[in-house]
């Protein structure tokens, strides 16, 4: 059936909880009259010491009555909590149609009864340049009043239906059947804590995949409390790993569903060697928050799933209430297990430093592995080239997602709110911000990057003036491949000094073969070199670093004198006072 | 770490380092007179990791802050800076200051580890001692989180310094 508008904003849904409330009465009461029955008339029928046939008889009788009371019960007692259901969801509707009629009011838009939206036209509607404006958020409110009265005609036909099975069992007299009653009892039990069995309203209210995390954030706020709660602990996957739920439930919600994981992948019969990782990567996301229990500042999981090679985000400091939110991606060789080791080191020592430049801010430093970062433990131009940018590509989406779920469930005033990343997750980052939409940040910091797919700072979508870069002039990956070095300094004699090891000639020739392709002197695999003047960012002061890989890592040093730049500079940047920042000379 | 890298010594065991964290803190604070107040951090271990492979490799640093709680004001922070100066360059160790007129950090390597002061944005100063390597023993906090900073009313640090001293904090800190 479906449901007009007078019909859902006119609704009291209230009264289905006193009807609830009036069959969990009925209920208990039904409850004592079969405690009455059985004490009073069966158990002393038993104890009568009366024998014989027809004493057999009356005790088998009168256990089946005293079973069908019981039966009756408990059909009596699932009853209240289908009314409740339905009253929840039908109340969440109505809000929804309300707000959008209120709206719809206040914005000068009709609303038929029907839910269709119409404007009295402007008089020179052609030559209104707010006219597109006026068609497109009518189009909304069109689009929000219909979804309020589909969700609402949900509602009435799923608790309709449970009621219908009820009357059913009441007309037919299976009701009144124990073995019906124990079934019926048990699937509730069972679908509220696996999720199958009978819809659940509320949650089936979560808005669809593609909705935005505002409208997320949104009808989470809209939710009591109580249920909230509810579905942080019956759907904690869905709820720890949406975008748009606020940090504390979504920690709640993963701490929940990390446990699961965990068991489940110890329980799992002939684990495959990516199963073996995952659980010891989730160990360590344990691990790790165990250790941060109590302590300042306060972890929360934003993310844990089992997907490709696992998923975990874990911010230092809440990032719905701090100031400075910066979200770091890492790069190549991460995986989950680095979520609870040294990229949970990087996000606590980057929150300690923007604390030590500037306490009178708040800051949330999270670490976000959203994606399956490229693995090659072996260093060659193919890490990099094998790997392409298909990783970073739904990395970036996914990243953008989240930077949207960050800014959708803040508190207060917006944060400042900063894009970190480093090595392969530079290009992740690069991909989320060439996206439609682009990525809501101030801020974006990129080091130890390949490149991020973008020609100039500008294609990021932020003000190139707060685009960052820090490459280590030893960090062969911020090099590679780049034909100034290689030309500068005989074919890969440069990058293979740098990587200390390699014959020079394996990347010469991979340099030659993708050099071919490119005149720009500093066209990396992935775009133009971020540090580079072209690209125009603005480059900040980082040590060199020593020869071979440990420069890739330097960028979170605390060392003295220009070993420690990097680390600083990024606090600068992250506290809001990049005007602070050292800077360095671009290549 | 990478045999590329020259910068790591043998590990110094924990007990050994946190004894060299506290007397590198003590020493400072001692050095500045009148005294300032502190609060004290907990003992935090950060572990390293192979720089590309990112596997860990068994060590990691030890480190302790103690936060400046004393309002001190901007133009009393080069005497309090080279106060601090004179004391380490005392102890034979070497001195060296970022470039930074308006931020600055003094820092001084002593046999057993590194100590600094760096001076925050609006005015708070932080003591930092880091000894490294140490050997990683798998907790961010071996010697548990006690700590002696005050916490904000959103139960976070809240390190800004706060108390008064007729000398250090000058005509400004007395008003506030």
């Amino acid at each position: 059936m479906s449901i007009d508008v007078p019909t859902l904003r006119d609704a009291e849904p209230d009264r289905l909880f006193g009807a609830a409330d009036a069959y969990a009465v009925l209920a208990t009461a039904v409850g004592e009259h079969a405690d009455t029955w059985r004490d009073g008339v069966d158990a002393r029928v038993r104890g009568s010491g009366w024998s014989g046939d027809a004493a057999a008889d009356a005790e088998r009788s009168l256990a089946r009555s005293s079973a069908k009371l019981v039966a009756a019960q408990l059909e009596l007692v699932r009853i209240a909590p289908v009314l409740r259901e339905g009253a929840e969801a039908f109340l969440l509707a109505q809000a929804k149609l309300r707000a959008a009629l209120a709206d719809a009011a206040s914005g000068g838009y009709r609303v038929a009864d029907d839910g269709g939206v119409s404007w009295p036209p402007s008089a020179a509607e052609r030559h209104d340049p707010d006219a597109p404006d006026r068609a497109r958020q009518g189009a909304a409110l069109r689009d929000r009043i219909a979804e309020a009265l589909t969700e609402a005609a949900h509602a009435d036909q799923v608790t309709a239906e449970r009621l219908r099975r009820h009357t059913d069992a009441a007309r037919t007299g299976a009701g009144l059947d124990p073995a019906f009653a124990a079934t019926e009892l048990a699937s509730t039990a069972l679908s509220s804590a696996f999720g199958g069995g009978p819809e659940d309203l509320v949650r089936a209210g979560l808005p669809g995949p593609d909705a935005p995390p505002t409208e997320v954030n949104a009808w989470w706020k809209s939710l009591p409390a109580d249920e909230r709660q509810r579905l942080v602990t019956e759907y904690p996957a869905e709820i720890g790993n949406r975008d748009g739920i606020p940090a504390l439930a979504r920690d709640r919600a993963n701490r929940i569903h990390l446990d699961r994981l965990i068991a489940e992948l110890s329980n799992r019969q002939d684990p495959s060697e990516q199963d073996r990782k995952k659980l010891a990567g989730f160990q360590a996301v344990r691990d790790r928050l165990r250790d941060d229990q109590g302590k300042q500042p306060p972890s929360y999981l934003l993310v844990i799933g089992d997907q490709g090679q696992g998923r975990a985000a874990l911010s230092y400091g809440d990032p719905d209430t701090a100031d400075d939110v910066v979200a770091y991606v890492p790069g190549l060789n991460t995986e989950v297990r680095n979520l609870g080791g040294g990229d949970a080191n990087r996000a606590r020592d980057l929150w300690q430093t923007a604390h030590d430049l500037d306490p009178t801010r708040t800051t949330a430093s999270i670490a976000w592995l959203g994606y399956d970062a490229p693995q090659a433990k072996e260093f060659g131009p193919d890490a990099l080239a094998v790997a392409g940018d298909a990783r970073a590509k739904q990395g970036g989406e996914a990243y953008q997602g989240f930077l949207q779920g960050l800014r959708a469930a803040h508190e207060g005033p917006p944060a400042h709110l900063t894009a970190l990343g480093h090595s392969y997750g530079s290009l992740t980052v690069g991909q989320a911000a060439q996206r439609p939409g682009g990525i809501p940040v101030d801020d974006v910091i990129l080091v130890g990057s390949p490149g991020t797919g973008a020609q100039h700072a500008a294609q990021l979508g932020v003000d190139p003036a707060h685009v960052w870069v820090g490459a280590a002039e030893h960090d062969p990956v911020s090099h590679l491949p780049s034909q100034r070095e290689a030309t500068g300094a005989g074919t890969g004699a440069v990058v293979g000094g740098l990587v200390g090891g390699l014959p020079g000639a394996v990347l010469g020739g991979f340099l030659g073969d993708h050099l071919g392709r490119h005149g720009d002197p500093h066209e990396l695999w992935f775009g133009q070199d971020p540090a580079s003047a072209e690209f125009g960012a603005r480059r900040f002061d980082v040590a060199d670093g020593p020869l071979g890989f440990a420069s890739h890592s330097d960028y979170w040093n605390q060392g003295d004198g220009r070993d420690g730049h990097s680390l600083r500079n990024m606090g600068m940047i992250v506290s809001g006072h990049g005007d602070r920042v050292s800077g360095q000379e671009r290549r | 770490m990478n045999e590329h890298d020259p910068r790591h010594p043998a590990p110094t065991d924990l007990g050994t380092a946190r004894d060299a964290i506290d007397e590198l803190l003590d020493t400072a604070a001692a050095a500045i007179s009148p005294p300032l107040r502190w609060a004290d951090g907990p003992y935090t271990a950060v572990e390293h990791e192979h720089p590309y492979t990112r596997e860990p490799d068994g060590t990691a640093h030890l480190e302790k802050r103690r936060y400046l709680m004393t309002r001190v004001a901007a133009d009393r922070y080069p005497e309090l800076l080279g106060q601090l100066e004179a004391y380490w360059r005392g102890r034979g160790w070497a001195v060296s200051a970022e470039p930074d007129p308006v931020l600055p950090v003094l820092r001084a390597e002593s046999p057993s580890g590194a100590v600094e002061l760096r001076i925050g944005i609006p005015g708070n100063a932080t003591l930092l001692a880091r000894v490294a390597p140490v050997p990683a023993v798998g907790t961010g906090y071996p010697f548990g989180g006690a700590s002696t900073v005050p916490l904000g009313p959103d139960g976070a640090l809240d390190t800004v310094p706060r108390h008064d001293d007729p000398y250090w904090s000058g005509r400004e800190g007395r008003r506030g």
